[in-house]
């Protein structure tokens, strides 16, 4: 591609505009060291911006450039979770149904989840934490950029089933997670009891 | 299909994912079966929640000036920071430069150049496929002929009866913004390969009919300035293997 430098920059920070809410709070939700998000994404921007000429117009540059963030944070998460998108092994790539959990544990949060969920904002990311990496990237990507399983299979460079397996895992696990936060703060309506 | 076996598809059908047909016969269970209706629309409300609260966030505008501003300025013009950031890491630097040196000179290497991560970055794009080369072809000839038209210098891909060079096709990609380069992927034997291949002219101080070699990440890299030229061999294969593929590309005549 021979743009000349200037309309290439215009070009890439017009790409990159629609996507900066959801990749700074993706950011943030995977970095163990939040102070490292501006150095991460400047890290991942300059990278990507680099290689814009690899990019070819008119494809997907939303996961493109998601890829590049992903890459640099797993760079600097590494030392605190060197294990990272093995090879998955067949357990990991079946799927998970919420019928693997208790029934009753999770009624509670099933039957209301927003009147949960609105008491529980820190406990959402503490059971974030909870999560492997590959899990926990997995879920961000699919619930803050509503990325579709290939792509996140093209993102992380892992197979499609472990997509599916790690996304399914990490669904589970949030609400056990959840479910065990809300009970202990006693946030799940009650059957009826007698009164004294 | 019934219960059980609809809902060992709940998360395909919750995400939209998987084939028309198997959506269309969770939804024609649906609309049969309240039990299973109303348990998909619980999974799927509690999903929505937990999405919701995991995509909160807000944009911050200053951040976001500050990378766009840095990330996408040539080095040589970035902003300034303070004085003393500044000094910090010039010092530093400085003391990783000679460490480097010293090392280097200990292993009779030269240090890595942005030359050669870039030409190792690329081979590792290939190997793990993102990067597929813009022209497929097991032919010298034919990839010779498509630098012909694809780049404004010379460029040759080395024969396979030279050093065993199996080509399997190649590209053309741009090094820090400027650098058109081109790139010859294949293999010697069972291990891939990769040649990068740069006009000389555009490398501007580069010291001429140097050899150098290093190390970036798992390859070995090999350059050299040959002819009009500046050539890199990378590749897990053996150092002797890269340098005669290396030494083999400057025999060619002239085309």
């Amino acid at each position: 591609l021979n743009r000349s430098s200037e309309c290439k920059r215009e070009l890439f920070l017009t790409l990159l505009l629609p996507l900066q809410r959801s990749l700074e709070v993706y950011c943030r939700r995977m970095l163990r060291n939040p102070s490292q998000v501006e150095d991460v994404l400047q890290s991942a921007v300059m990278e990507a911006f680099a290689r814009f000429d690899r990019y070819v117009e008119g494809t997907n540059f939303r996961a493109w450039m998601f890829r590049f963030v992903t890459l640099e944070i797993f760079n600097r998460n590494r030392k605190k979770e060197p294990a990272l998108f093995r090879d998955c092994p067949e357990e990991i790539a079946a799927v998970q149904r919420p019928e693997d959990l208790p029934e009753d544990a999770v009624a509670g949060l099933l039957e209301d989840p927003s009147r949960v969920l609105e008491h529980l904002e820190d406990q959402v990311v503490e059971a974030l934490w909870q999560l492997t990496t590959s899990e926990r990237a997995v879920l961000l990507l699919r619930a803050i950029a509503e990325f579709s399983y290939h792509e996140m299979h093209e993102i992380l460079s892992i197979p499609l089933g472990s997509v599916i397996g790690y996304l399914s895992r990490a669904r589970l696990k949030m609400r056990r997670s959840l479910t065990a936060y809300a009970a202990q703060r006693g946030l799940f309506r009650r059957t009826e009891e007698p009164r004294q | 299909m019934n219960c059980n076996e609809v809902r060992q598809h709940w998360m395909l059908y919750l995400d939209s994912e998987g084939d028309p047909e198997l959506h269309l016969r969770i939804r024609n269970h649906l609309g049969g079966c309240a039990v299973c209706a109303r348990w998909f629309a619980e999974q799927q409300r509690l999903e929505q929640e937990i999405g919701k609260c995991l995509s909160t966030g807000v944009l911050t505008p200053e951040l976001w000036n500050r990378v766009g501003s840095k990330a996408t300025v040539p080095p040589g013009i970035r902003a300034r920071r303070g004085k003393w950031p500044l000094l910090t890491t010039l010092g530093a630097t400085a003391a990783v430069l000679l460490a480097l040196v010293i090392f280097f000179q200990l292993e009779g290497r030269s240090p890595s150049t942005d030359l050669t991560r870039n030409a190792a970055d690329l081979h590792g794009q290939w190997l793990r496929g993102n990067v597929r080369p813009d022209f497929v072809s097991s032919s010298d000839q034919e990839v010779d002929r498509y630098f012909k038209t694809s780049v404004p210098f010379k460029v040759h891909c080395p024969p396979r009866t030279d050093v065993d060079f199996q080509v399997q096709g190649a590209g053309v990609f741009f090094m820090k913004d400027r650098h058109q380069a081109a790139y010859i992927v294949g293999h010697v034997g069972k291990a891939p390969v990769s040649i990068v291949v740069l006009d000389r002219a555009s490398l501007d101080g580069l010291p001429t009919d140097r050899f150098d070699r290093c190390r970036e990440g798992d390859f070995l890299v090999v350059s050299k300035v040959i002819a009009e030229n500046v050539v890199v061999v990378i590749g897990s294969a053996s150092p002797e293997v890269l340098e005669r593929l290396l030494n083999a590309y400057g025999t060619y005549p002239e085309g």
